[in-house]
């Protein structure tokens, strides 16, 4: 048995350790501080008064957090189906089909990510007011899953070149078509990379700001959105109360990723 | 055997056709537009139509010095941030690449400024900051150090911006070079030690120029979103105090928002394309010479 409390090596990994944690959790420390506040001004460098009032106010029916927090779970949830929808076949054929212009339909995937998201969003704002989709949840949907559409297709398309073609080969070979053996065995093996590509569109539209503030706003409230104005407002409490609700479902999306994303799937993202 | 179906024969048609069609419609023609829009004069608040001016917006944004700025603004911005982060994240994974106790906490611990949203991470630096009862003035009086104005202030707002960057993003620069030591093979390390290198040579000689690709690939990755950083700016100063904190995307959004300046707005953000598209192809090609 290794001795692990005389080891003196440990020392610096520790002091490492602690400082890492500081960094990270120094502004972490003052977002709590102001979530519990309930009167903080100059000059007292802390909060006078603690409770949870702003918490109630928060989560009570009037209060606008409820429906933001609704509006970006519904809008989170319909963007995944559709960008997961599209980016499945779509990613099964980049992998394994002999694409024709293969080269084109790479080049349109990397492009929007280079281009500046701004004229993207201002141009379809136009474009959607023509036909009434703007302030709506399907025209807030549409900007996100353009956006996790990307996303998802790298990840779908790395997530097909992960497995092994055997299985496949195999059905094909026992009389299963193309189709059947797509849906009975090459979606069910790569159901984890899938899950885990669903799950980062998910959250990259619970936290996208810039097109829901260009096409929803300011019908359609988001939790960003709302923390936006809230921290635009002064309303200090709200706003740090709004960033710690955001916060939970990416905590847990760090657990998913553990698992999932490992280093072989990764290091395929992109080819 | 049955006769495959319609669908069966034209599987590589009909699998990517509806992705393509959702991102010609929803990005690619944005995009054209925008480029379209350049050439024209068209003011949204005067409601009159469309006019084309051939390269006259070209010619006005370009050679205006708010614009240079702005430029010059942006790089310093990217560079410094970008660099900081390539160095940190790299050394935080060779950290981590060793089996110790606590690292999978370390691992999560430095996860969480990844996932949070980026404008979660521009108020709570804000608050962070604030010149008279923020954390940072706090601690750094308790140290005895002189306290800063942060983002109030016309030349630290840009640093102060970096430190919010390099905050939020060292920790993708470490997530990707872990996966990139993963995947490196035992032997030239075996033979380094047999050579008897020492731990530094080791790193330096071998470890380094074998996950230099891995690296390049996560700057590239970094740079190209630290070039459009729109989120953090626009949430934490707006672009100010001033222009001082005005990168081409901030400046992009005022021409099309404030002045309604559509065409000259449209010449920023190309402009903006054109230096992320510059910036990547670069790096592109050292990585590939890293690689041989």
């Amino acid at each position: 048995m290794r001795s692990l409390a005389l080891d003196p090596r440990w020392i610096p990994r520790a002091l490492g350790l602690g400082l890492l944690a500081f960094v990270i959790f120094g502004p972490l420390t003052n977002l709590l501080l102001w979530a519990v506040a309930e009167r903080w001004y100059f000059p007292h460098a802390l909060p006078l008064k603690y409770g949870f009032t702003y918490w109630v106010n928060v989560f009570s029916p009037r209060g606008n957090a409820t429906g933001a927090l609704v509006n970006s779970v519904v809008i989170a949830g319909l963007t995944v189906v559709i960008s997961i929808g599209l980016a499945v076949p779509a990613g099964y054929a980049l992998a394994r089909l002999r694409l024709p212009l293969r080269g084109v339909i790479l080049l349109m995937l990397l492009v929007p990510q280079a281009f500046p998201n701004l004229p993207v969003y201002v141009n379809i704002a136009r474009i959607f007011y023509q036909f009434g989709l703007n302030g709506t949840v399907l025209g807030v949907v549409l900007v996100h899953a353009s956006h996790g559409l990307v996303y998802a297709v790298w990840i779908a398309t790395a997530a097909f070149s992960a497995l092994d073609k055997e299985l496949e080969e195999a059905a094909r070979s026992l009389g299963a078509s193309a189709l059947r053996t797509f849906v009975d065995v090459t979606l069910p093996l790569a159901a984890p990379g899938l899950l885990a590509s669903a799950v980062f569109v998910f959250l990259e539209s619970l936290d996208e700001f810039t097109g829901t503030y260009f096409v929803g706003a300011p019908d359609v409230s988001t939790l960003p959105l709302l923390l936006y104005t809230a921290g635009a407002g002064g309303n200090y409490q709200i706003a740090s109360i709004t960033a710690l609700i955001l916060l939970v479902p990416s905590i847990a999306f760090m657990l998913v990723i553990e698992r999932f994303l490992r280093a072989d799937v990764l290091s395929k993202v992109g080819r | 055997m049955r006769e495959p179906s319609f669908v069966e024969r034209h599987l590589r048609v009909l699998f990517p056709l509806p992705a393509i069609l959702f991102i010609a419609l929803l990005m690619i023609f944005p995009i054209l537009y925008t480029l379209a829009l350049s050439f024209t004069s068209w003011n949204l608040t005067s409601g009159a139509p469309l006019r084309f001016v051939g390269l006259r917006n070209f010619e006005q944004v370009l050679t205006e010095p708010r614009f240079l700025d702005a430029v010059l603004r942006t790089f310093g911005f990217t560079i410094f941030a970008v660099l900081i982060e390539a160095v940190l994240g790299t050394a935080i994974a060779l950290i981590l690449n060793r089996a110790f106790i606590g690292k999978g906490l370390a691992k999560l611990l430095l996860l969480l400024p990844l996932v949070a949203t980026p404008v979660a991470v521009g108020i709570v630096f804000n608050l962070f900051y604030d010149p008279t009862i923020g954390l940072a003035n706090y601690v750094l009086s308790t140290f005895g150090l002189p306290q800063g104005l942060w983002v109030s202030d016309a030349t630290s707002v840009i640093p102060s911006l970096i430190i919010v960057d390099v905050w939020q993003w060292t920790p993708m620069i470490t997530l990707i070079v872990l996966a990139g030591l993963a995947g490196l093979s035992e032997e030239p390390f075996e033979a380094a030690r047999v050579d008897g290198a020492t731990q530094w040579q080791v790193l330096r000689h071998v470890t380094i120029p074998m996950v230099m690709p891995t690296i390049l690939t996560a700057v590239i990755l970094r740079l190209i979103d630290a070039l459009k950083t729109f989120d953090i700016i626009f949430a934490m100063t707006g672009g100010g105090p001033g222009y001082a904190s005005e990168t081409l995307n901030i400046m992009g959004f005022k021409y099309s928002f404030e002045y309604f300046r559509m065409g000259q707005a449209s010449v920023i953000l190309i402009a903006l394309f054109f230096f992320v598209l510059l910036c990547s192809l670069g790096i592109m090609k050292l990585r590939s010479s890293a690689e041989n």
